[in-house]
């Protein structure tokens, strides 16, 4: 039987965080952080997740109002925690396009040296201009020399972790270094993550990757992508199980399925309320849609194919008039109004359930090689997650799918990637 | 009349870090972390990772300005001021020579970039006012959008438009020292003394006199800072240095409460 590796994030700025629940606390205060991170590790999980952002999110000419904005400085907070915490790894979402390698190679190399090995960092590249804005070199970078410049970044990282005490010399399109890397002696591996879900995303994550995050709701679409990642790990001649597949997901608990599914359907609604709807079809449509009623039909008005409305997104679909397409069909099929539509087309991987019914979920998924964990993230701070770890992951450590302790000390260790190094005090 | 007491740490000091803290607490209005850039632990890793074990200590971490991302630095900063609820600063160094080389990028006009550095962090601290969350459940609004701002600030160098992705800091602007236009402190003002392990309490009582506004005390080496710990009681008790008083950085250093520059 495969050991289920669980990750959580801090939730923040999606719609999924819903700041109006009455147990909602801060998004930026320390205690909400330390909170899930002392939790997470009292569920004796294998990391905590942060994602960034590097500029706010602006729609309609103005700052986006209306889900969770402003969160701290994502390195920062994670070595904040690791010096509260013992056993729990951290992975910090960093960008390789608006930072320079040998200053953040150097940074993760400190947080792992002072949290004893324990550093995970989610390589992602970001767009051009509208982040740029905020950075030294502004939008430098082509849009097809992203993954370039990611994989030189890594690879110039690997080569100063591994040379503490010594001089280096890395000459890469997308970083030339030399100098001396004055660090103590020791053995330091940043786990590296990739999330992101395109050809050129998964082949970075063969070739360079620890754990990939990835968005795969089914079982038979996780295990699709199993095995085509498996096939690109033997391209690249590494073993099978060498990368880890972790999708994010959700769990909505209840003490019946009938409950569970009550509190999915409670959730939804405060995810996607009545503005929040018309927000979510004004980014695809890209026209203000105010005036329509969210509990109303779709638009008749065709999407705006030339303008850019939201700012500082991912973008969900390429073809825009295609997926109108398709959910003008979908919400005339059903009679679904916007907000339910809304409801509907944003769905995510969702347990939902009585504990016993979501660890038995979560384990078959691993089991039958749809993936090898999860990332799961609470729908509200700081106390979102508390039943999670106290009602669920006893039913999985029970079934002996899950640590109950740790054991390695290090992250690379909890994830079983490889066995525990030595490290220097 | 007794004066502060600071101690300057570089970060390549091989320091049992952790034991240290509580003896850190009990000693010093303010640690600053001086960062080598080619040796030791990057200055704002490790003053966060300090930061969560702290209770009252003042925490100051050096960056080198002229490398650094001024977006990345002012919300490490402001992460460590909200850590720390208020005991927060910037040390600002610069880096030049060799470490030129390690990052692959040579330095602008270096006076004019730290300026527009501190200029550009200080903006962005202030740029969201300290009310724009509003959690306003009937309207669904998080945010009021009037109370963040662009800073749209333009240096020589570089510029950047904001607003932070942090909220504003619990001291709104972080203690700024250097020795730099638009900072609250210079290090140069406060008396500097390198001690090493055979220095005694009466040669420092001998440099005290009134006047002085606080005593920035630094290791030469690690094992010089125990000694430097077990001198501190003494120093007490003979009028020279107070005992942390605690409360916001800003307070402490008699600073008054920063009002934001975009609030109307």
């Amino acid at each position: 039987m495969k050991e289920i590796i669980l990750g959580a994030q801090f939730p923040g700025v999606n719609n999924f965080t819903i700041w109006s629940h009455p147990d909602a606390g801060s998004q930026i205060g320390f205690d909400s952080f330390r909170h899930l991170a002392k939790t997470l590790e009292r569920g004796k999980f294998d990391f905590m997740f942060l994602a960034e952002g590097l500029r706010l999110r602006e729609q309609k000419g103005r700052i986006y109002e209306m889900d969770v904005a402003g969160r701290p400085n994502t390195l920062a907070i994670m070595a904040a925690l690791a010096g509260v915490t013992e056993g729990l790894g951290f992975i910090a979402t960093l960008s390789s396009t608006f930072n320079d390698p040998y200053v953040l190679a150097r940074q993760l190399a400190s947080f792992d040296h002072l949290s004893n090995g324990r550093a995970g960092w989610n390589v992602v590249t970001s767009p051009g201009p509208f982040t740029g804005a905020n950075f030294r070199r502004g939008d430098y970078l082509p849009h097809d020399q992203r993954y370039d410049r990611a994989r030189d970044f890594v690879d110039a990282a690997r080569t100063l972790w591994a040379a503490p005490g010594r001089d280096f010399d890395i000459d890469l399109p997308h970083a030339k270094l030399k100098g001396h890397f004055g660090f103590p002696h020791g053995d330091y591996r940043p786990v590296i993550a990739q999330a992101g879900d395109s050809s050129g995303g998964r082949d970075f994550a063969a070739s360079h990757a620890d754990v990939i995050y990835s968005r795969h709701g089914s079982l038979a679409e996780g295990q699709a992508f199993y095995r085509d990642i498996q096939t690109r790990l033997g391209r690249n001649g590494r073993a099978p199980g060498s990368l880890k597949i972790l999708p994010g997901a959700h769990a909505i608990l209840g003490d019946t399925e009938e409950e569970a599914q009550h509190n999915l359907r409670e959730v939804r609604l405060a995810q996607v309320s009545p503005r929040a709807a018309i927000a979510a079809l004004e980014q695809t449509w890209n026209r203000d849609l105010s005036a329509y009623d969210p509990d109303g039909p779709l638009p008749e008005v065709e999407p705006d194919l030339e303008t850019k409305l939201s700012l500082g997104r991912t973008r969900l679909h390429d073809d825009v008039t295609e997926t109108v397409r398709k959910w003008r069909a979908l919400a005339e099929a059903e009679k679904l109004s916007i907000r339910e539509l809304v409801i509907r087309v944003t769905a995510r991987k969702h347990f939902v359930g009585t504990p016993a019914q979501v660890a038995a979920e979560i384990d078959e998924y691993v089991q039958s090689d749809a993936c090898d964990g999860f990332v799961f993230a609470p729908h509200y701070v700081p106390g979102g997650f508390d039943s999670f770890v106290d009602q669920v992951i006893p039913i999985l450590q029970e079934k002996g799918v899950f640590r109950r302790d740790y054991t390695e000390g290090t992250l690379r260790g909890n994830l079983g990637l490889t066995p525990a190094p030595a490290r220097a005090a | 009349m007794p004066v502060p007491l600071s101690i300057g740490l570089a970060t390549d000091l091989s320091l049992d870090w952790r034991a240290l803290i509580p003896a850190l607490e009990d000693a010093a209005e303010f640690v600053t972390l001086t960062d080598q850039f080619d040796s030791g632990q990057d200055a704002l890793i490790l003053a966060n990772w300090l930061a969560g074990q702290t209770q009252k200590l003042g925490i100051v971490a050096g960056v080198a300005l002229n490398f650094a991302e001024p977006f990345h630095v002012s919300t490490a900063i402001a992460t460590l001021d909200h850590v720390t609820d208020g005991r927060a600063g910037l040390l600002v160094q610069t880096a030049t020579g060799r470490e030129e080389a390690a990052i692959g990028r040579a330095p602008a006009d270096l006076t004019a970039d730290l300026e527009d550095a501190v200029e550009a962090i200080r903006q962005l601290w202030d740029s969201w006012q300290d009310d724009a969350i509003i959690r306003d459940v009937a309207a669904h609004r998080f945010l009021d959008a009037d109370r963040l701002h662009h800073v749209n600030f333009r240096g020589q160098d570089f510029s950047i438009s904001g607003p932070s992705i942090t909220p504003r800091p619990p001291q709104g602007q972080p203690v700024v020292i250097g020795p730099v236009a638009g900072a609250d402190l210079a290090l140069a003002s406060l008396a500097n003394l390198t001690v090493d392990g055979g220095i005694t309490a009466d040669e420092i009582v001998a440099l005290h006199h009134d006047g002085l506004t606080g005593w920035h005390l630094i290791p030469r080496a690690a094992s010089d800072l125990p000694h430097l710990l077990r001198l501190l009681p003494q120093l007490r008790r003979r009028g020279v240095i107070s005992p942390p008083r605690g409360g916001s950085l800003r307070s402490r250093l008699g600073l008054s409460p920063a009002p934001n520059r975009f609030a109307a």
